[in-house]
């Protein structure tokens, strides 16, 4: 029994994690189609200006929302700047991606140097809550409610608001969203910043809860992708859901059967590339 | 209200438009004809701003709107009712007409579109996608004229339709031109064109190869046998 809560419990906090993670990615990707090769990038930047925040104001919460702000800010530049300039040439732009994450990759070295750092939260993220004989690490909880609450808000800004009518009808068809007099490409631009947020915010979380390196931008970036891919690209309920099933499929395979934990990640991707092309919560 | 004036549009290297003119009166209804690839819909496209024209200008209210962006060429007073209706599939019908809505004293209210379109008021809340085709093109309709047009560029609206839908679709466009809306009617009906046009234009091969009025393409048998083959 105890095993099994604590798998599961495990399995949500990693979900969260590939959440926020995955859902910028998606809300992207659906906008904008293109795919983001820079998305780890974000991640990464998040994570170790989250490390240069807690150090220098002490404060994990401030720290959180300045690196996210700060990564938002940096995407929205982008959009502006670069990914303008060749819009409409998909290609392009992912080139594009592609070479802002190589150019980040060694900025962050140059500027961080090549050691490992661990973002110091709240003393209390160290310790537990106990629930009927079962202990819950606070770090793993704040990771849950984190995502929890970032999806409910953005579920609830697409779903129940105008300006999220704009995004949904943005990403089903984007010029003729333009036709109607929606300024399409700011909308592009605040979506590309909010994807940024979401993985400023996943930098910042993760960091915490496995520290930061050189090279891990690329090495996340493959589950981002899983979790677009299976929960259908520009979906925010398939990220979420995908990053749920992925989260306790990754956690019991590699507790039950840790050689092959890798397949147990992947394997699922595959499965739904098979039946579901266009992912679970996907449109053709 | 409209003027094209000597439009080249290019698609990557290939010359689609070459060389169109034409102009649109207040309150006119202008009808283009043509077979499939004549260039129909790049005119369209290029109007709204999609494919910007390459060389040539339109003016719009004497504003030339050329190589403006389509939100921006929208927010003059133009909108369009694509081919193939371009429905969003995310959105509900009642999200549909609001998402775009620009209201105007006297305008285009979600009250005026359910007493144009009587089926779509049981419908309010059902997904766009899942409308029968001839609902989804009311729908169309219905979105665009919440943006509050002064000119409707119609882009084969009774394509894939059933007679009576047709019909309704005939009749919305009279309506529409008797509170003073001008329109481009893109058609491949000519019936439907003859019936409901001022002025019809035949496209071929990028360029207009013939304009008069619809009563006398109706008697020039030569003219349709060539560029329509009917």
């Amino acid at each position: 029994m105890e095993f099994w809560v604590n798998q599961t419990f495990n399995g949500v906090s990693y979900a969260a994690l590939l959440f926020l993670l995955g859902g910028g990615l998606t809300l992207i990707f659906g906008v904008m189609k293109i795919v983001n090769i820079a998305h780890g990038s974000f991640y990464l930047v998040g994570g170790y200006l989250g490390v240069a925040l807690v150090a220098a104001t002490g404060n994990f919460y401030l720290a959180l929302l300045g690196a996210a702000l700060a990564v938002a800010a940096g995407g929205v530049i982008l959009e502006r700047v670069f990914l303008r300039a060749v819009e409409g040439d998909d290609l392009r732009q992912m080139l594009l991606t592609m070479g802002i994450a190589l150019f980040f990759q060694d900025a962050c070295l140059l500027v961080w140097g090549g050691d490992p750092f661990n973002l110091r939260g709240p003393a209390y993220f160290a310790q537990s809550v106990k629930l009927g004989g079962f202990t819950f690490p606070i770090l793993r909880l704040f990771m849950i409610a984190a995502a929890g609450v970032l999806f409910v808000v953005l579920w609830w800004f697409q779903e129940k608001t105008r300006a999220g009518a704009m995004v949904r009808a943005a990403i089903d068809n984007a010029e003729m969203t333009e036709a109607l007099g929606i300024n399409v490409p700011i909308l592009k631009m605040a979506v590309f910043g909010l994807g940024a947020f979401l993985a400023g915010v996943a930098g910042v979380v993760g960091s915490a809860f496995m520290g930061i390196y050189p090279g891990l931008d690329f090495e996340i970036l493959p589950y981002a992708f899983v979790v677009v891919i299976v929960g259908g690209m520009g979906s925010l309920s398939g990220a979420f859901v995908a990053a749920l099933v992925l989260g306790l499929l990754d956690n019991f395979g590699k507790a039950l059967f840790p050689e092959i934990s890798y397949f147990t990640l992947f394997a699922p991707m595959a499965i739904v590339l098979a039946f579901r092309p266009t992912g679970l919560f996907g449109r053709a | 209200m409209l003027r094209v004036d000597d439009v080249h549009t290019y698609y990557g290297d290939s010359h689609i438009l070459q060389g169109v003119s034409l102009e649109i009166p207040r309150a006119a209804i202008v009808g283009i004809l043509g077979r499939n690839g004549a260039g129909k819909t790049t005119l369209v496209r290029s109007v709204m701003g999609f494919t910007p024209a390459r060389r040539g200008r339109i003016l719009f209210d004497e504003a030339e709107i050329t190589r403006l962006r389509p939100y921006r060429i929208a927010r003059l007073g133009l909108c369009v009712v694509s081919q193939g209706r371009q429905i969003f599939p995310s959105l509900d019908v009642a999200e549909t007409l609001a998402v775009g809505a620009r209201p105007k004293p006297d305008g285009w209210t979600v009250e005026k579109v359910y007493e144009l379109f009587p089926p779509l008021r049981a419908r309010a809340h059902h997904p766009a996608g899942r409308l029968s085709g001839g609902e989804q093109q009311m729908l169309a309709i219905g979105r665009s004229l919440m943006t509050n047009p002064s000119l409707l560029l119609l882009d084969e609206p009774t394509e894939g339709l059933s007679p009576l839908y047709i019909e309704a679709v005939g009749h919305v466009i009279r309506t529409l031109q008797q509170s003073g809306m001008s329109m481009l009617l893109v058609e491949q009906r000519l019936r439907f064109a003859l019936l409901y046009a001022d002025y019809v234009h035949i496209m071929s091969r990028g360029k207009i190869v013939h304009s008069s009025s619809p009563q006398e393409l109706g008697r020039d048998a030569d003219v349709r046998a060539r560029y329509l083959g009917v």
